[in-house]
């Protein structure tokens, strides 16, 4: 095979993500590649392939085409992304300052281990929970998006009418255990 | 300035792709003879563009494709599906109905 068409197949099947499919796609543009040139130009040779190859497109663009219904994470999971990752990241950044304060380490099963450090190295340690959280959060939406079921996402409504939240039992009643529930957590990490 | 419309033909034209492939495919036909046989009526499309949709259809078991290897070169031919061709006719009924809706508002459009 044309020492150029070889390249071009390699960076290809590197941009392509699924590997399943991968042998079968790029057969398909070899064969294609080859039957253009030879219909254009009525021989094969490393100069009418590379004349093809320069009109068929980038290998990132050749791949990107073959991966339009592929999402690593769907579209309407993205706001969540960023939303979750704050909250994680604000737990972890509030555990990490507690164990700073007492300076304890904390191991909080099954994601979260704060060594014990002082406050300089907390400070090269904050990025790294942000870049952690943010990884975390990712990789939970990319195996629901590729669950491929129709979950809905949980996220606090925040539009609150605290008149009536004040007087309304029915939501006395479900935030007063939220806060208890808070408080016991935030016990057995103590304790912990 | 002039405005590009690329992006709107290319986006109109995604659908129009794939009823067009399906038309098409009533006989066994490979990749570049479609583009050729498309060039002749008049309608150009990039090859890149082809056969991804090509490799859709086939996954969703619209079309199915065989490699010929009879030849010196492997080449893969397709054809429609009996799913394939339930899905050519509703398509082409909605296409029809959106045909008949543009020409009724053009009409109508005209006689304000």
């Amino acid at each position: 095979m044309s020492e150029k068409l070889e390249t071009y197949l390699d960076e290809i099947r590197d941009y392509l993500a699924s590997s399943k499919e991968k042998q079968e796609i790029i057969a398909e543009i070899k064969s294609h590649i080859m039957e253009k040139t030879e219909q254009e130009f009525g021989e094969i040779t490393e100069g009418t392939l590379e004349q093809i190859i320069a009109i068929y497109g980038s290998p990132r663009q050749v791949a990107e085409k073959y991966m339009d219904d592929y999402q690593i994470i769907a579209p309407t999971f993205k706001g969540y992304l960023l939303r979750y990752t704050a909250v994680l990241f604000a737990v972890h950044f509030t555990l990490t300052i507690v164990a700073l304060i007492f300076k304890i380490r904390m191991l909080v099963l099954p994601f979260f281990y704060i060594p014990k450090m002082d406050n300089f190295q907390a400070l090269f340690y904050f990025p790294m929970i942000f870049i952690y959280d943010l990884g975390l959060v990712g990789i939970i939406l990319y195996y629901v998006t590729q669950s491929r079921k129709d979950v809905r996402l949980p996220w606090p409504k925040l539009k609150l009418n605290w008149q009536k939240i004040s007087k309304s039992r029915q939501a006395k009643s479900k935030i007063i255990p939220l806060i208890l529930m808070l408080m016991g957590y935030s016990a057995l990490v103590w304790i912990y | 300035m002039a405005i590009d419309i690329s992006p709107f033909a290319t986006e109109m034209n995604r659908g129009f792709l794939q009823v067009l492939v399906l038309v098409l495919l009533e006989k066994n036909m490979y990749g570049y003879a479609m583009v050729k046989q498309l060039e002749e009526k008049g309608y150009t499309l990039e090859e890149n563009t082809l056969y991804p949709l090509l490799r859709r259809l086939e996954k969703k078991g619209l079309i199915k494709g065989k490699w010929d290897v009879s030849k010196d070169r492997p080449r893969k031919f397709y054809v429609i599906t009996k799913d394939g061709r339930t899905v050519r006719s509703q398509l082409l009924a909605i296409w029809r109905q959106q045909n008949d809706i543009l020409n009724h508002l053009m009409e109508e459009t005209q006689n304000v």
